[in-house]
């Protein structure tokens, strides 16, 4: 899983590539909660790489998903295809995220 | 030191590796080094005189038996070990002596060495002593958690047999199931906590409690999945939540209605094929508002339902027809599949053959 988080406009874009199981969600998990220490809490997060992503995974944005709305903020998520948006499919997690 | 009148002498004789003497007393483990031809001590780091309770002065005059309460194996059987070792060394759990006469249990990892030309045992010693508390209380919960689980039954109407294999000790997986006899129904459900561990069990039996009572009101399923999962926001903390399937099959009509809440898929077996029955659903704990969806299929004379979790779903093969038909085959199938190497979380069903 490799990632990439940048700050654009005072908005936190994550892209994710491969597949994101329970080592590299911790750490992700990690890095994101920092950002919203750190005052941002608007988030876009693009999937269109991801191939796999096991509920640690889903954990992760569902944590940065409900602290960013504790502070205002929201997570949007773009690029879902496949089994990854069969699975936001399945889980209804589509209905949760501002899904683009 | 042992034998020694004074530092720089230990340094030319036992320490020339070192940089520096004091780097063993930089050290957060204890190290003993224990002269190979008498067993005296003839080296303990400041973070061992600290753990043991014994001045530099006072350990020169002490064997490293005088650390040791276990009697078997005798130290001198310990040593014979660690010499047979050989590169590899050996790692033990061991019960030591302060000087205080307390007893605590020590990881105990140790290798054979020649130290300028000196045969030694050189040990990292390791106080486990709260590690082996908090063990030995998660094998407790263990035994409690699994006391939660209903046994196999079997009775004119239907058989029951549960599958349980947590993936350390205690398990984020719970199931239970009640038998209404008035009206030939039985409700049941299955429990997946995200993760696995010692809060991911709290978590389950809390949730336990709450598909308890929400199977005891007169309400529909997707109403009892909402109180659930209403009830239960509060113990989800940020990225945690649950996947859970509650059902009732009314063994009369041959009817299984069922709501899932993020565990997607079960097993259905009319005798002669398997399927894989899939609905969706949103996981418990992340949405106070969450609505569910009700199903309800029907069947024709025995069949056979299987339920499980994340764990055991993902070692099936991608053809259901791969799978055994008849109850008590996959029921089988299904716990062999518990030992495959691939797993990596809890893994439990609650099987149901309605005859």
């Amino acid at each position: 899983m490799r990632q990439e988080i940048n700050i654009q406009d005072g908005q936190v874009l994550v892209s994710l590539y491969g597949s994101l199981y329970v080592e590299e969600a911790a750490v992700l998990r990690q890095k994101l909660l920092m950002h919203i220490d750190k005052g941002y809490s608007r988030f876009l997060v693009n999937l269109s790489n991801v191939d796999y992503i096991d509920s640690s995974g889903l954990g992760v944005l569902v944590a940065i998903h409900k602290r960013s709305l504790q502070h205002g903020g929201s997570v949007a998520i773009t690029g879902l295809k496949g089994t990854v948006k069969e699975l936001f499919e399945l889980t209804r997690l589509n209905k949760v995220f501002d899904v683009q | 030191m042992r034998h020694l009148d004074n530092e720089e002498e230990f340094f030319k004789t036992y320490c020339q590796y070192c940089q520096r003497l004091d780097l063993m007393d930089m050290l957060n483990d204890a190290v003993v080094i224990t002269a190979a031809s008498n067993g005296m001590i003839v080296f303990m780091n400041k973070k061992a005189c600290h753990m043991y309770g014994y001045s530099a002065q006072e350990y020169e005059q002490m064997p490293f038996a005088g650390l040791v309460e276990d009697v078997t194996p005798t130290v001198e059987n310990r040593f014979e070990q660690v010499a047979a070792s050989g590169d590899a060394g050996l790692t033990y759990i061991a019960h030591h002596l302060r000087k205080s006469g307390e007893i605590f249990t020590v990881e105990v990892s140790t290798r054979f060495l020649k130290l300028h030309g000196t045969p030694i045992f050189a040990a990292l010693i390791r106080d486990i002593t709260v590690n082996m508390q908090v063990q030995n209380e998660v094998q407790l919960a263990s035994m409690i958690q699994k006391g939660f689980l209903p046994a196999d039954l079997e009775n004119e109407l239907f058989s029951l047999k549960t599958i349980y294999y947590p993936q350390n000790y205690v398990s984020g997986d719970l199931y239970d199931y009640k038998w209404q006899k008035n009206t030939n129904q039985i409700y049941g459900y299955v429990i997946d906590i995200m993760g696995h561990g010692v809060a991911t069990a709290l978590q389950a039996s809390a949730l336990r409690v709450l598909f308890g009572q929400a199977v005891e009101t007169e309400s529909s399923l997707t109403e009892k999945l909402s109180w659930v999962n209403r009830q239960a926001m509060s113990y989800f903390a940020e990225g945690s939540f649950a996947a859970a399937l509650l059902f009732v099959i009314d063994t009369e009509k041959k009817e299984l209605s069922y709501a899932s809440a993020g565990i997607h898929h079960f097993l259905s077996s009319d005798g002669e094929d398997v399927q894989v029955v899939t609905t969706p659903g949103l996981f418990l704990g992340i949405y106070s508002d969450a609505l569910y969806t009700e199903h309800t299929m029907y069947f024709d004379g025995e069949h056979s339902f299987c339920f499980l979790t994340d764990g055991l779903m993902e070692l099936l093969p991608q053809t259901p027809a791969e799978m055994p038909s008849e109850f008590e085959q996959l029921v089988s199938y299904l716990e062999a599949k518990t030992h495959d190497s691939r797993r990596h979380d809890d893994a439990s069903a609650l099987c149901m053959y309605i005859k």
